[in-house]
């Protein structure tokens, strides 16, 4: 209200909410209050729009959370929030099991319920944030008699770091799964964030945007480059045991949002190599607005050298085509090849011609073939020290 | 409320000049504010959603309703057969049906509504009503429209001189096309209608909309009642912009139809989906120029011919192509020119006011005119828009005779008098750098392959008043209650622009009582009858004024009081500071109210305000159409990626003109918002329509405004110190809709920028989305 960040004030409940967080993260006593940066409140306020304002007093108020007493009594209690939050009859699950024939809705607190309870309702939607399928019911109408929710499971919900991988159980929301990645992979920072809004990151899982499979989310081309497995879990009532399996992510899908998965199976971990000493890994994401918006295209390129040749290389696409992809035989003009310019022209071409993606209103079928070459370009550039060639890494300071 | 947390201000400072909170920032930041879907909803409340047309062109041959109707808690389907007065909306063309009949004119045309116990059953319920259309060509493009003569209203030809001769004697010339695209409100609260039955056949209606009266109007017509049947409240709106001017009427008179046939009260609140499908936009424009200059960059003739997309009626596209004839001059003299503007009927929906009214869309053609010049005779941009300004420069004369011309008369025939820009825009290029940066930023250029910079200055120069002479007019009632508190009621709309604020601060000094006595009420048709739309920028101007007369009327009648008890003149009677002050005594505002309520003076009193001076003859577009004119420039510079398009605006810096400004930090909030709405139309806000019609970006997943990510860090403001010539309200000047055109410089910035990477700024059209950027820098491989 000082700053002047309230015109209309339709959106103003929503950035207040944000600038809440904000204020309980960075306050605390007057010792350990934290200064909010600029970019900490674009980080926070990522999913909030605005018409009235153009940001301006919006980012002047967030930049003052820091410096606002926060008395006693005021800083949030999250465990103690989170279970009366449990408490309500409307989340408590062993309120919401009511399994009868026409309306299901199910919360399993564990992996072999959650699992049982799949092989009972093979044509339940599974939903974990709803950050689409709350869509589905909202803009297209459609009901679910039946709802099978992962995210309480227990098991699902943990990250586990192994020697060789880390996995990522299905539940996970997309602020941690990133986090993980980010943790062995920092280049990863920008990309996570512009993955969503935060309010969307906090809901959605990365499970969900891997199961759900759209050709244009973005999870899917990092995860091909970096060698992704998911493993799909069943409960076999015969042998009265989990049966699982695991398959290479991009084997996962079979068309434009179908997948391999048996009607009684779930996805349950997505399991990421930990990256070596000497991987080069980008991803590069191409939309019409910087923040909160779905890619034309996205490009994700893990690549190792040795001795200047190219001894292992894995690209993954997204926007190119009607599932996530691999550009495999871009790949194998790279494979053995020197690391120069003339085997970047060879992948150049064999990348244009690898896909026909389609003209729609996030972009034309030219402007996606010409930007991933493109962008491979910018890959080489970029494998050859240059510093300040992209918008999305570039600093004020690049820039000036 | 009115900020009551704010400490007290001295008792001397006077309200007006003060950056005051929004009236409602308090209520706003604590969820408190009412908008109309937050309105306790009465018993028996009802709830509709449209049923829309799937086809673009076609004949509507039956409307079957059995399976929508056969869905629990589904009431009735409401169609044109339901209204029992006029089935065409009273819009000043009546070319509108209120739903469609015989045939359907565009995707997303309500042919019906469906009414349901609650909103998603009524919205599934839509999707089950049938419509039997036969398919008809449709015209889906202004080219097509302008081959086919097909139009919504006559075109409109203004010259000046002789463009034709003055081109062939140019020195030099180019010639050029260009488009640029529409533009969605994006109000966050979406349209939004609840109508009530009262007795007698009379009937309530709030609505989130610009013009109550329209509504009432409008209403009034559809139920074949008279106006003063209706009434019509709106206490804010979640954002407007132009898109709640005339499209808040349509749902108002959908309701109404259903509420009347139904007798109970109904809601009607758009899906953010059916908003985009239904709803008009921004009139996008395509443009074909050719324009004569000579070696110093000064233009010596114009011929423009606009197509404007209108849509499939007219709603407001005359007044919208007529401002954009306006404002093909922007800020600069235009000696022989010549325009023609074909107003194009489409089958898209009907395209509407949106903040600048067709302004922008004749500034940004003559700015991209002024930047190719300049790249063709290798000048600094900026060299040749001041080259061009209007000024009182003598025009060389062929012959003695002749009376002396200046540069300084529009092509419509109004003397630019004030010519505040040459020194404005010279004080923005010495406070930003613009003339060490463009160096710098072509050597940096030099050094980067990839990323490439560009920057431009560009000004603007926005006429103030509403062109159609007769809305200017403006009312206000000033209550004062025994209490010594204030209330003041206008004609104008809240919308998030602060009006109500400014209203309140006129108010609070001309009765020399705190702000915080003075509470602003909701727009109500049945207080202050017949007002204008809150457009045009003229809200406080029209409203204020109003507001200040009524104040005045009560001030004068007290200070008389005041007068007769201390034997004083009544010119003698100060107010300020909650007191009433003569030479002899010295009483508090209140204690004055309360003896004079005991006395029976009249403690209540209405103002009304009409703009001086204008005139304009519609025929041939000339006269003064505008009181004043509002004035500003920007600085903007950015980067841009060469292999992807990509871009990012770096840095803005912005000098602009309010006059004496009433409250500095909503001025500035308009303005920047403004600026950023404006870059959100030239840079990320694209429409797509798909080939057969159907609007494909149609919600924010699909629909690009502006994000936290997308606002400069350097983003300066500053407030040219003038006030404004003309007699207006305490020396202010308008600024809902001027600061939109200062983004035009983010526009021809990204141009430069193109031209730098050397690519071709000459083909590039609006919005500049990635793709269209990487088109101009490199084209693309079909």
């Amino acid at each position: 209200m000082r700053c002047h960040a309230s015109q209309c004030g339709f959106c103003t409940p929503g950035f207040v909410m944000s600038l809440f967080a904000t204020y309980q993260n960075a306050g605390g006593d007057k010792s350990c209050a934290v200064h909010v940066t600029r970019e900490q409140a674009q980080a926070d306020l990522s999913g909030n729009l605005c018409r009235c304002t153009g940001y301006r007093p919006i980012f002047d108020a967030a930049m003052t959370m820091g410096s606002l007493p926060l008395p006693a009594g005021c800083k949030v209690n999250e465990t103690a929030t989170l279970a009366a939050l449990a408490d309500l009859p409307s989340n408590n699950p062993s309120q919401r099991t009511a399994d009868t024939a026409n309306a299901v809705y199910l919360r399993p607190t564990t992996l072999l319920d959650l699992l049982q309870a799949r092989a009972r309702h093979p044509q339940a939607q599974v939903v974990a944030g709803c950050t689409d399928v709350g869509l589905w019911v909202t803009k297209q109408h459609r009901q679910f008699d039946q709802v099978l929710d992962v995210t309480a499971a227990r098991e699902l919900r943990q990250v586990q770091t192994r020697p060789h991988h880390i996995a990522i159980g299905a539940a996970v929301p997309l602020v941690d799964a990133y986090a993980a990645l980010v943790a062995e992979r920092p280049q990863l920072q920008a990309f996570a964030q512009r993955f969503a809004g935060l309010p969307v990151r906090n809901s959605g899982t990365l499970g969900g945007n891997v199961a759900n499979g759209s050709p244009i989310g973005d999870s899917m081309p990092l995860l091909i480059a970096l060698g992704a497995s998911v493993v799909l879990m069943r409960w076999d009532a015969e042998q009265e045991a989990i049966d699982s399996r695991e398959l290479a992510l991009v084997d996962l899908y079979t068309g434009y949002r179908t997948n391999v998965m048996c009607a009684d199976e779930l996805l349950c971990w997505i399991t990421v190599p930990r990256p070596t000493s000497d991987e080069m890994l980008k991803i590069y994401k191409i939309s019409k607005r910087f923040d909160d918006d779905i890619s034309a295209v996205c490009l994700a390129i893990q690549m190792t050298l040795a001795e200047g040749v190219v001894t292992q290389v894995s690209i993954g696409a997204g926007g190119v085509a009607a599932t996530p992809m691999r550009a495999r035989q871009t790949e194998a003009a790279l494979r053995g090849q020197p690391w120069n310019t003339e085997t970047v022209m060879a992948a150049q071409a064999a990348l244009r011609a690898e896909f026909q993606p389609i003209s729609d209103m996030r972009a034309s079928a030219a402007y996606r073939q010409t930007v991933l070459v493109n962008l491979l370009q910018r890959f080489w550039l970029e494998s050859q020290g240059m510093t300040a060639i992209n918008l999305e890494s570039a600093t004020t300071e690049d820039l000036a | 409320m009115n900020a009551p947390d704010l400490p007290m201000l001295k008792t001397s400072e006077r309200a007006a000049g003060q950056s005051r909170p929004h009236e409602s920032a308090r209520a706003q930041v604590a969820g408190a504010a009412t908008y109309i879907d937050d309105i306790p909803e009465v018993r028996g409340t009802l709830h509709a959603a449209p049923v829309c047309s799937p086809i673009a062109h076609g004949t509507l041959r039956g409307i079957d309703t059995t399976a929508a109707l056969a869905m629990p808690g589904v009431r009735a389907v409401i169609d044109a057969r339901h209204i029992p007065g006029g089935k065409t909306l009273a819009a000043f063309a009546h070319d509108e049906p209120v739903f469609a009949t015989d045939t359907v004119q565009f995707v997303g045309q309500v042919v019906a509504l469906v009414v349901a116990d609650d909103v998603m059953t009524a919205r599934r319920a839509a999707r089950l009503v049938k419509l039997d259309i036969a398919p008809r060509d449709a015209v889906l493009s202004v080219h097509e429209a302008h081959a086919l003569e097909s139009y919504v209203l006559p075109p409109v030809h203004v010259r000046r001189g002789d463009a034709a001769a003055a081109l062939q004697r140019a020195p030099h010339q180019i010639e050029g096309r260009f488009e640029v695209g529409g533009q969605e409100h994006f109000y966050l609260e979406g349209q939004i209608a609840y109508v009530m039955p009262l007795e007698q056949n009379q009937w309530w209606i709030h609505t989130s909309t610009q013009h109550p009266g329209e509504v009432q109007h409008w209403v009034g017509h559809a139920l074949g009642v008279a106006n003063h049947a209706v009434t019509v409240q709106c206490r804010r709106m979640g954002g407007g912009f132009g898109g709640k001017e005339t499209q808040a009427g349509h749902l108002a008179v959908w309701a109404a139809v259903a509420a009347h046939h139904l007798r109970c009260p109904i809601k009607l609140r758009l899906d953010r989906d059916d908003d985009f499908l239904i709803t008009g936009k921004r009139h996008p424009f395509a443009y074909h120029y050719r324009a004569g200059f000579d070696n110093t960059g000064r233009l010596c003739g114009l011929e423009l011919e606009m197509l404007v997309n209108c849509g499939f009626s007219a709603d407001l596209s005359g007044p919208v192509a007529d401002r954009a004839i306006f404002h093909t001059d922007n800020a600069y003299f235009l000696e022989d020119v010549a325009i023609h503007s074909y107003r194009c009927k489409t089958n898209t929906q009907s395209h509407t006011a949106f903040r600048g009214f067709g302004g922008p869309q004749g500034v940004i053609v003559i700015e991209r005119i002024l930047g190719d010049i300049a790249r063709t005779l290798g000048m600094d941009p900026l060299d040749v828009r001041l080259r061009n300004l209007y000024s009182d420069e003598v025009i060389a004369q062929a012959s003695t005779t002749a009376s002396e011309q200046r540069r300084d008369t529009t092509h419509y025939q109004m003397k630019v008098e004030d010519n505040i820009l040459e020194p404005l825009i010279t004080q923005l290029a010495l406070t930003s750098g613009y003339r060490e940066r463009r160096e710098q930023i072509a050597a940096w250029n030099a050094r980067s392959p990839v990323i490439k910079k560009g920057i431009a200055l560009t000004p603007v120069k926005f006429g103030i008043s509403f062109t159609a002479t007769l809305f200017n007019q403006a009312g206000a009632l000033v209550h004062v209650y025994t209490d010594g508190s204030v209330q003041v009621n206008h004609g104008g709309t809240e919308m998030g622009q602060g009006l109500n604020t400014k209203v309140a601060q006129i108010v609070a000094d001309e009765l020399g009582v705190p702000f915080e006595r003075v509470l602003s009420t909701a727009a109500d048709t049945s207080k202050v009858p017949n007002a204008s739309a809150t457009a045009a920028s003229a809200g406080t101007d029209l409203n204020g004024r109003a507001a200040q007369f009524a104040a005045r009327h009560v001030r004068d009648n007290l200070a008389a009081f005041v007068a007769g008890l201390d034997g004083v003149g009544a010119g003698a009677v100060r107010f300020q500071g909650g007191q009433v002050i003569t030479d002899k005594s010295t009483r508090t505002f209140d204690a004055v109210v309360a003896a004079a309520y005991a006395n029976r003076i009249q403690l209540w009193s209405d103002g009304f305000y009409r703009t001086p001076k204008i005139h304009y003859d519609k025929t041939t577009l000339t006269g003064r159409p505008f009181y004043y004119f509002a004035y500003g420039a920007a600085v903007s510079e950015v980067a841009i990626d060469t292999l992807t398009g990509e871009s990012r605006v770096l840095k803005v810096d912005i000098l602009h003109d309010v006059g004496q400004s009433i409250n500095p930090a909503l001025d500035i909030g308009q303005i920047e918002g403004g600026f950023v709405q404006g870059m959100g139309w030239l840079t990320t806000e694209q429409l797509v329509w798909k080939a057969d019609g159907t609007l494909a970006t149609h919600a924010p997943s699909t629909y690009k405004i502006p994000a936290t990510g997308d606002i400069p860090e350097h983003l300066r403001v500053d407030l040219w110190p003038e006030p404004n010539r003309e007699d207006n309200v305490h020396g202010s000047k308008a600024v809902g809709e001027p600061p939109f055109m200062l983004a035009i410089s983010v526009f021809e910035a990204l141009r430069d920028a193109v031209a730098q990477a050397g690519g071709q700024p000459e083909a590039m059209n609006a919005p500049a989305t990635a793709e269209e950027m990487l088109r101009a820098i490199a084209p693309l491989p079909l």
